[in-house]
């Protein structure tokens, strides 16, 4: 197989992200599914088509990155569908790897934010994407897969249909499916666990389409039916300013970076120690919340 | 999802199979305004309110440690303060949810009457995610008396 000419999955996708926010917002109407609210569902869209807008920016140092690493490949996979295969589980392995990254530290943390601040867990919420990804120099974790000698253009397609398929996760209307299906793939049950607050939850189910990571790397957390998820930050935001959503971590890392008095090794810590880390530990890192959650669990068995 | 960052760029090396940007464009257009209108049609715009019992409890959630000692719900019933000893809580609605914050000295930057319509205190925080806050208390002598607790913290 030759080069072939692959689409933007992501773009051709945009019809099915409308009729399906349409549909479950009527299955909301109607049952009380599904739950909206009209300021929380523009600011995710908006935040949607400017992540859309910011794709079309220059990549700078990441995309010389990819280039130099494409340039000198190791293998020549060529482009059959075996390699399409490999590629695309490679490429979700890579995704959980950049995800949970973006949950444990803050320079990654301050884009992906933005995916989490809202309280409402709804399709809408799937499009309330980053804006800086071009910032965070993120795209390097592609680096070794073409350094392997897969195509960049190859990747770009698997991992969008990896996006895509995350879409349809983003909801309260499907509750679970049947256990095999349970046991290898994300779902709706295992991603509303991992934008939960509850101490239980925090930093858990990374996966993007296969759940075979979190499984095998010990990061995995089934839903119980038992205690349901509180969706959002751990300390919500206080708007709907897309502006706002989009830069009030980086804003607060600047001034955390630049405050006087801090050792170098501090001012590192602010930017790339896991979020809520501070030097005098007067803030709260979700190991802190899940440590203080276990004591009083325990304090409330004895 | 995540985002594909500098992929991107790279883009514009192959052949186009896309969807025209005029296209993509009014796609995005008609239907972020029908799904933003039906949720408006559906009445999803109207703010929650907070009942004390409602507010005690979001509070707990996020600061489940802390011991609630006094509760002045606003005259809005859009926000609460809440006397937990060391600090003073918060409980804002923000559309049909809420946010909750823990102010000590530390975290807030000033504490201001607003005197307009529905007089209340406006709260100014560091948090950069939630910079102000406001509470509606119309009476002027509890209004100072939670002025007071508040520059106490």
């Amino acid at each position: 197989m030759s080069a072939p000419a692959l689409p933007d999955v992501v773009q051709l996708a945009v019809p099915g992200f409308i009729g399906f926010m349409v549909l479950e917002i009527l299955i909301g109407r109607f049952t009380g599914r599904a739950r909206y609210e009209t300021r929380d569902t523009v600011a995710s869209l908006m935040m949607g088509v400017g992540n859309l807008a910011a794709g079309f920016l220059p990549a700078l140092g990441t995309g010389a990155l990819l280039i130099y690493a494409s340039e000198h490949a190791l293998l020549d996979v060529g482009w059959s569908w075996p390699v399409f295969v490999v590629a695309f589980v490679l490429n979700d392995l890579r995704y959980y790897c950049y995800h949970r990254i973006a949950h444990r530290m803050r320079w990654w943390w301050a884009g992906h934010v933005n995916h989490h601040s809202s309280q409402h867990y709804n399709l809408s919420t799937a499009l309330r994407q980053e804006w800086s990804g071009h910032l965070t120099f993120a795209a390097a974790l592609w680096a070794p897969l073409v350094w392997l000698g897969l195509p960049v253009s190859m990747l770009v397609f698997v991992n969008g249909l990896n996006l895509v398929y995350q879409f349809w996760i983003h909801t309260e209307v499907i509750d679970r499916l049947p256990a095999p299906i349970e046991a290898v793939f994300n779902t709706p049950s295992h991603h509303r666990v991992h934008h939960a607050t509850n101490p239980r939850y925090l930093d858990a189910n990374y996966a993007g389409t296969l759940i075979i990571w979190d499984r095998m790397l010990g990061t995995f957390v089934p839903e119980d039916a038992d205690e349901p998820c509180r969706y959002g930050l751990t300390s919500n935001l206080g708007t709907f300013n897309p502006l706002r959503i989009a830069f009030h971590e980086w804003a607060a890392m600047l001034r955390d970076v630049t405050r006087p008095g801090l050792t170098p090794r501090q001012r590192l810590g602010y930017v790339f120690g896991p979020p809520g880390w501070s030097h005098d530990g007067s803030r709260k890192t979700t190991a802190d919340l899940k440590a203080a959650s276990a004591r009083r669990a325990a304090a409330h068995l004895e | 999802m995540g985002a594909i960052g500098g992929i991107f760029a790279l883009r514009s090396q192959k052949d186009h199979t896309d969807l025209q940007l005029e296209l993509l464009a009014a796609l995005v257009v008609g239907g972020v305004t029908l799904v933003v209108a039906l949720t408006a049609a559906f009445g999803w715009t109207a703010g929650a309110t907070l009942d004390p019992s409602g507010a005690r409890a979001r509070y707990l959630e996020d600061f489940p440690d802390d011991r609630i000692l006094d509760l002045r719900l606003g005259d809005a019933r859009r926000a609460a303060l809440l006397d937990v000893g060391d600090a003073v809580g918060v409980v804002a609605v923000l559309g049909d949810r809420a946010l909750t914050r823990r102010l000590t000295a530390r975290e807030l930057r000033s504490v201001t009457e607003d005197t307009g319509e529905g007089a209340g205190l406006v709260l100014r925080l560091r948090d950069l995610g939630a910079p102000r806050l406001r509470v509606a208390v119309a009476d002027p002598a509890e209004r100072q008396a939670w002025r007071d607790r508040l520059e106490r913290v």
